[in-house]
């Protein structure tokens, strides 16, 4: 075949490619991911050896800054309208009037200016050769259109219609892979041919695709699904913030959404056992568990001022550009500052691109994640909210019952107390979680418990796992613990070591629930000196009631929740009995008796401060 | 004659209990006042002096003054109190729980099978042999079946009771 021929056979397959429309919801058919996986685009070398850049979006211009040197590369005057894009050698801007500007990545010259089609834009990708964009509206009518254009002049290639507004798509390897509906479809990017068309189970909410390391994936919000393992959907539960934020159809450009925004950490199937949450001001950096919730936070980030408009993760650098322009880069694996570059004039967002982030060595700091989610749970800036949520969240599931009661803290006002709608959210959000499993250990673990928990000691019960399931419940388990303990501590085939144990338990836990039960159990054996001779748990249970007591403070800022106000009222109305009983044992009475003076002699404040320091 | 006989074991069995119990020193000589005071209570009828007895029971009593008012309450049972004698079938002292359970199970019927079922799953083995006593007591099918089975779970006291049951035979005196 001739070179003509070749030319006309290409421009054939181009023409009937371009008359195609999409259908909402076409038969499924072939697999996206084989089809990808087929096409091998070849990659421009200068990938590689591409600088690092960071091109800052200003109100009505772009700023490349070398984020080694702090060298402004380029300053254009480009008014950006929505989420740029780049490959080894280009940067592209969709700007006011509805088109794409290419700038050369390293000089700053403009290679292009095209008209895009369509009315507005949905979303950009590129690849070294190809841009693909999603836009809203076309030709004929259409509602939208898929547009595929060579990088190097943008030149439209092929372009397809759709009856329905489209995701954002990707491109990567020879093809490009758009959400359609509930639906991706994939298409070879040389000609536009559709390859492969995929149903997503809850494909609903499905905003974009994305290329990550050898993966598709196609998510929306806080949920994808990692295309090619059989619809296998994963979601981040209870989620601060989206992974994939809505378009609603058209790209809004950087908008005050972005600083509030959620990175995953994919392990090789596609399963988030990382991720960082930017919330403004704050940076949380944590570990997930199986079922997607956060487990333990890894370390916290808090800027002095100023808020985060964009962040990246580029090996082992976190990249993140502050609304002034500053830049500054910390270490993934310990949220260690390693770079500050001052910043100047507002910018609205920024493009993080590979390469350049400063990794000098300096000596590692072992981060305190925990004193570091305290100190953000006391921040009163209310734009800390979603990260302060999480920060309560991760507390609570930590294991050391000390370590959770900041939380408990927080849902009965001890601590954050002010009356602003961001203080109040907290404490409800505090509440929230209190009143569900805490720890690590899974929901698996925590039935365990309970199962070893609901078996009362009787004849033939061999309750020699009792103590452990006890001390296990305070490292994991849901209010239901509470109540077996409560009742084994009525039991009267409890022994007593393991009476110890359960006082203990129900110390380190707090919960008001337990005030009623405690309170029983020193009321009918205060007078009981076998009972108060055979273990420690008497006295311990009235220490605990004491605690109780002492929480109540009249004069607080803010009320208290019913049931800790109840409970402390409970708790000091039954030792002023005790201690009043001449028969009760001597010295139990005397304990108590000593006990309730040193409250009487507290004030309020004092009361709250002591609270705080032990707490927090 | 067969029931007046288990009487008197259950009666010397939780005499026999109570002699564990705390010794009153003369510094707490007012357990008899509390005693005297849950005695009148209980002889007194009508829901006010039911309440009152509640609720000093509730709050807190010495055992031997507990022990003083399930004997009255074994004396001449009363059926609206028998939420406090079930509360003390659960109480740690094993003496004040013996003669609660004693005590509950002297309103026969299905308060009786209901406490011999608690005595039979007690952890102690004196209140589980407690359980075979009252059920010779208060005899009722269910009840020989709670102890069947009691006996099934508990080989050591079938054993025991095996024993106790074997006639006495004079040894040979050559």
């Amino acid at each position: 075949m001739t070179r003509r021929a070749r030319w006309l056979v290409f421009g054939a397959v181009t023409l009937a490619a371009c008359g195609h429309a999409l259908p909402g919801a076409a038969p499924s058919h072939g697999s996206v991911v084989s089809d990808a996986e087929g096409e091998v685009e070849r990659v421009d070398r200068r990938a590689a050896l591409a600088p690092g850049l960071v091109v800052l979006v200003e109100q009505a211009r772009v700023r490349a800054i070398d984020p080694v040197t702090a060298r402004s590369h380029w300053v254009l005057p480009l008014e950006v309208t929505g989420h740029p894009v780049a490959n080894a050698t280009t940067v592209y801007f969709p700007v006011r009037g509805h088109r794409l500007v290419a700038v050369d990545r390293l000089r700053g010259t403009v290679r292009f200016s095209v008209d895009l089609p369509g009315e507005a834009l949905t979303g950009l990708d590129v690849s070294e050769q190809w841009i693909v964009a999603s836009v809203v509206g076309g030709r004929k009518g259409a509602r939208a259109e898929l547009v595929a254009m060579a990088s190097h002049d943008g030149h439209v290639r092929w372009r397809h219609r759709a009856g329905q507004t489209l995701g954002i798509p990707a491109v990567h390897g020879g093809v490009a892979l758009v959400p359609v509906g509930a639906q991706v479809a994939s298409f070879r990017i040389a000609t536009g041919r559709e390859l492969a068309r995929q149903d997503v189970p809850g494909g609903a909410v499905l905003e974009r695709v994305v290329h990550h390391g050898d993966k598709w994936l196609v998510g929306g919000g806080a949920q994808w699904v990692e295309l090619g393992q059989g619809g296998r959907a994963h979601a981040i539960a209870g989620a601060h913030a989206p992974v994939f934020p809505t378009v609603d159809g058209i790209d809004p450009g950087h908008d005050d959404g972005e600083r509030l925004r959620l990175w995953l950490g994919l392990s090789e199937h596609a399963i988030a056992r990382d991720a960082m949450l930017l919330s403004r001001r704050a940076v949380v950096a944590m570990r997930l568990d199986a079922d997607g919730r956060p487990s333990r936070a890894r370390w916290v980030h808090v800027e002095a001022r100023g808020e985060f408009v964009a962040m990246e993760v580029l090996g082992d650098d976190v990249v993140l550009v502050r609304e002034d322009g500053a830049i500054v880069v910390l270490r993934a694996a310990t949220g260690q500052v390693v770079d500050r570059i001052a910043g100047g004039d507002p910018v609205r967002g920024a493009l993080v691109l590979g390469g350049g982030a400063s990794t000098a060595a300096r000596r590692p700091q072992t981060p305190d994640p925990i004193a570091d989610l305290h100190a953000l749970l006391l921040d009163p800036d209310p734009r800390l909210l979603p990260a302060q949520e999480l920060a309560a969240e991760l507390l609570w599931r930590d294991d050391n019952a000390d370590v959770r009661a900041a939380v408990l803290a927080l849902s009965s006002g001890a601590v954050r107390a002010e009356q602003t709608d961001a203080a109040e959210a907290l404490r409800d959000h505090a509440a929230e979680l209190t009143a569900g499993r805490w720890g690590q250990g899974s929901a698996g673990d925590v039935q365990a418990v309970l199962v070893a928990l609901r078996r009362r000691p009787g004849a033939g019960v061999d309750g020699d796992d009792l103590a452990g399931a006890i001390r296990e419940a305070a490292r994991s388990g849901t209010p239901e613990v509470v109540e077996e303990l409560t009742a084994l501590l009525l039991h009267p085939g409890t022994r007593p070591v393991e009476l110890v144990e359960i006082v203990e338990t129900l110390s380190r836990l707090r919960d008001p629930a337990a005030v009623e039960a405690l309170a029983t159990f020193v009321r009918r054996y205060h007078a009981d000196q076998i009972v108060a001779y055979e273990s420690t748990a008497l006295r311990a249970a009235a220490e605990l009631l004491l605690v109780y007591a002492g929480s109540e403070a009249p004069n607080a800022p803010v009320a208290a929740p019913v049931a800790a106000q109840a409970a402390a009222q409970r708790a000091r109305t039954v030792l002023e009995a005790v201690a009043g009983d001449p028969l009760c044992e001597p010295a139990l009475r005397a304990f108590i008796a000593r006990g309730l003076h040193r409250l009487a002699e507290q004030s309020p404040d004092d009361r709250a401060t002591s609270l705080l320091s032990t707490r927090l | 004659m067969k029931r007046f006989r288990f009487g008197g074991v259950v009666v010397a069995m939780i005499l026999g209990l109570g002699l564990g119990a705390p010794e009153v020193r003369a510094a707490e000589s007012s357990v008899e006042d509390v005693s005297a005071r849950l005695v009148a209570l209980y002889a007194e009828p009508g829901v006010e002096s039911a309440a009152a007895l509640r609720e000093r029971v509730d709050a807190g009593v010495p055992p031997g003054a507990l022990l003083v008012l399930l004997d009255t309450f074994r004396g001449a049972p009363r059926s609206d109190l028998v939420d406090v004698v079930r509360t003390l079938a659960g109480y740690r002292g094993l003496e004040v729980r013996a003669r609660a359970l004693a005590a509950w199970a002297s309103l026969g019927g299905s308060d009786a099978l209901d406490a011999i079922s608690l005595a039979a799953k007690d952890t102690d083995p004196l209140v589980r042999r407690l359980a075979v006593a009252l059920a010779a007591l208060y005899p009722s099918p269910p009840a020989d079946e709670v102890v069947a089975d009691l006996l099934r779970r508990d080989p050591e006291l079938a054993a025991q009771l095996a024993a106790e049951a074997q006639p006495l035979v004079p040894e040979d005196p050559r």
